[in-house]
């Protein structure tokens, strides 16, 4: 066999094996993970928040709290999931707002540490979700 | 109807694949062009409602019989490519698995983008998350900017959340289904313009193949099914990239720049990264023009890319001046502050060893192992391919990593963490067009059948 057609064998095989191989692993986690049928992390928050959202329609801002580390990345994603679902109401990290937003790992948080921030517990929406009101404005 | 426009408006590339590259450019160029409108008219005239809609589809309808008249296929210079019955039975295998593959991408893409369909941590937490903002507060869009959200990068220009939101205005609700058409739209452009301009400019296997390596490249598809803005930048680059080449090919030479000139535009409306491509382009195109044929023919080419890049630049400065933003990477710096980092070796090492490390290992390492045994194999072409259109990619790729480079160098932030959760980003916007280069430049299988030269072709200057 001349070269030419060795050569053009190797490339062609090469190249349609090793895409192959990529796209046929993509494919075969993509059916896995659908055929789970586990939700996406954003529908789960979009469910935790429902009811709350609904209750801050006409606020612009409200703040927002947290049970995780606070320099952690679980942190940071769990926040910006948090205002990506409750859009267009902004959320503003800390306990200087009217209503604040607890957003907990835990599905029956500890509030005295808020308690002690003159915040009480307006409403409980259960799943970690907990809307404050400050006491003292 | 856009897409159907902006067809015509572009049909000017050979039939065969020239309806591919047609299409994917137009996409580009609609939902780029699109999204400045849209943007010029939330600024002027509050959220753009059935007025606006009204007045878009009423200009479509007229442009596109004119668009028809107007245009047609035109020749491209300089290819021979009679290879015989012996390698048409290679391209007909090569066609059947690319098909195959092709299919398994989409599939798997569609299906990623169905388990996530709101994307990924930085397209919540920023691209549709501002989209979001911009079409539920209406008139309002501008808290969209506000300090309160003084994490999602406010400065990063509004390419892709708004090209979801007018599509969002036609619908008159915010569908997820709209943020993965929008990705797909650009996943799919990026592999459709690669396949056929390589079809166009080099040979139809080289195309193929250079499809095979991005569809199979692991970041790709996930960048792609993550709804962020990388994917679309590195569909901008691309344009621009292969406009300068075909330009070379093409019988219309204004034509192509004014478009590379609005794709370069674009780029810089859709990410940051986008503005220092414009920048790099410009450069370097006047190192490779002028060193070859003199700064008047550079001027000349100059005066038509800026045809196209000017009413884009337009929006992007209105937005970058008029909106109040600030950049993470420049606020606060001082010049004592950056000479103190630029004086730091220890940030050369670890930046130098994290650009290394990442594109070998992470992007394409086995592709780093096939494409040199592709090059050694095959050789450089020996057909004439415009020598500026090499320079041009090559130069433009070496000064966006070092612009990348530089940016890491002086950046404010943890460098390691910055690094860390960039870096795959920043290559994956260069991968189509260093695939582009490298195929530019390498001989196609179809010069090892050749059956003759054609020696106009080869002696002639593009």
């Amino acid at each position: 066999m001349k070269s030419k057609h060795l050569k053009t064998i190797f490339l062609f095989t090469a190249i349609i094996l090793l895409s192959f191989h990529y796209n046929i692993k993509a494919l075969q986690k993509g059916i896995h993970r659908f055929k789970r049928g586990e939700p996406d992390q954003i529908t789960i928050y979009e469910k935790r928040f429902l009811a709350l959202k609904a209750m801050l329609e006409n606020h612009l801002v409200v703040g927002y709290v947290s049970d995780y580390d606070d320099n952690s990345d679980e942190n940071g994603i769990a926040f910006s999931k948090a205002q990506y679902v409750l859009a267009p109401i902004r959320l503003v990290r800390g306990t200087k707002r009217d209503f604040i937003i607890g957003n907990f790992q835990n599905a029956k948080p500890n509030f005295k540490a808020f308690e002690k921030e003159n915040l009480s517990v307006y409403k409980d929406f259960g799943n970690g979700v907990i809307l404050f009101e400050r006491m003292d404005n | 109807m856009y897409i159907i426009l902006s067809f015509f408006l572009l049909k000017q590339f050979p039939r065969n694949y020239g309806k591919i590259l047609n299409t994917s450019l137009s996409v580009g160029l609609v939902l780029g062009i699109s999204s400045c409108t849209f943007f010029l008219w939330l600024y002027f005239f509050g959220f753009p409602s059935t007025s606006y809609h009204v007045i878009e589809n009423i200009l479509a309808v007229i442009l596109i019989p004119i668009a028809f008249y107007t245009s047609t296929y035109q020749k491209v210079t300089g290819r021979n490519q009679e290879t015989g019955s012996d390698f048409k039975i290679y391209l007909r295998v090569l066609n059947i698995a690319a098909l195959m593959i092709i299919v398994c991408f989409v599939v798997a893409f569609l299906l990623r983008s169905a388990i996530n369909p709101h994307g990924w941590e930085d397209a919540w937490g920023m691209w549709n998350l501002k989209a979001r903002l911009l079409f539920l507060r209406g008139d309002n869009w501008r808290i969209a900017f506000s300090n309160v959200l003084f994490w999602t990068s406010r400065d990063y220009p509004l390419l892709v959340p708004i090209s979801i939101v007018r599509i969002w205005s036609y619908l008159n609700n915010d569908s997820a289904i709209v943020q993965t058409i929008v990705a797909g739209l650009f996943t799919f452009s990026t592999v459709a313009l690669l396949i056929s301009s390589l079809s166009v400019i080099r040979s139809r296997s080289t195309g193929l193949l250079a499809g095979l390596v991005l569809v199979g490249s692991r970041y790709f598809i996930k960048t792609g099914a993550y709804q962020i803005a990388d994917v679309p930048l590195g569909f901008y680059m691309l344009s621009t990239i292969v406009l300068f080449s075909l330009k070379e090919k093409s019988e219309s030479q204004s034509r192509c720049l004014i478009l590379a000139g609005a794709m370069a535009g674009l780029a810089s409306w859709t990410k940051n990264e986008g503005v220092l491509f414009l920048f790099v382009v410009i450069i370097v195109r006047m190192i490779v023009i002028s060193s070859d044929r003199g700064i008047k023919v550079y001027s000349k080419e100059l005066a038509m890319f800026t045809i196209g890049l000017l009413p884009i630049l337009a929006v992007l400065l209105l937005f970058k001046f008029k909106i109040p933003s600030t950049n993470e990477l420049l606020t606060g710096q001082s010049m004592d502050t950056v000479w103190a980092r630029l004086m730091d070796f220890t940030r050369y090492l670890l930046i130098g060893k994290s650009f290394i490390v990442f594109f070998y290992d992470k992007l394409a390492k086995e592709w780093l192992i096939i494409l040199p045994i592709y090059f050694f194999l095959l050789g450089k072409t020996k057909q004439h391919v415009n020598e500026e259109s090499i320079k041009t990619s090559f130069v433009i790729v070496l000064f966006m990593i070092g612009g990348y480079f530089f940016i890491y160098l002086i950046t404010p932030l943890n460098l390691q963490w910055h690094i860390d959760t960039s870096i795959w980003r920043l290559f994956l916007q260069l991968w189509p067009t260093i695939i582009f280069s490298f195929f530019l430049v390498a001989a196609t299988p179809e010069e090892l059948f050749l059956k003759k030269r054609n020696p106009a072709a080869s002696a002639q200057r593009y």
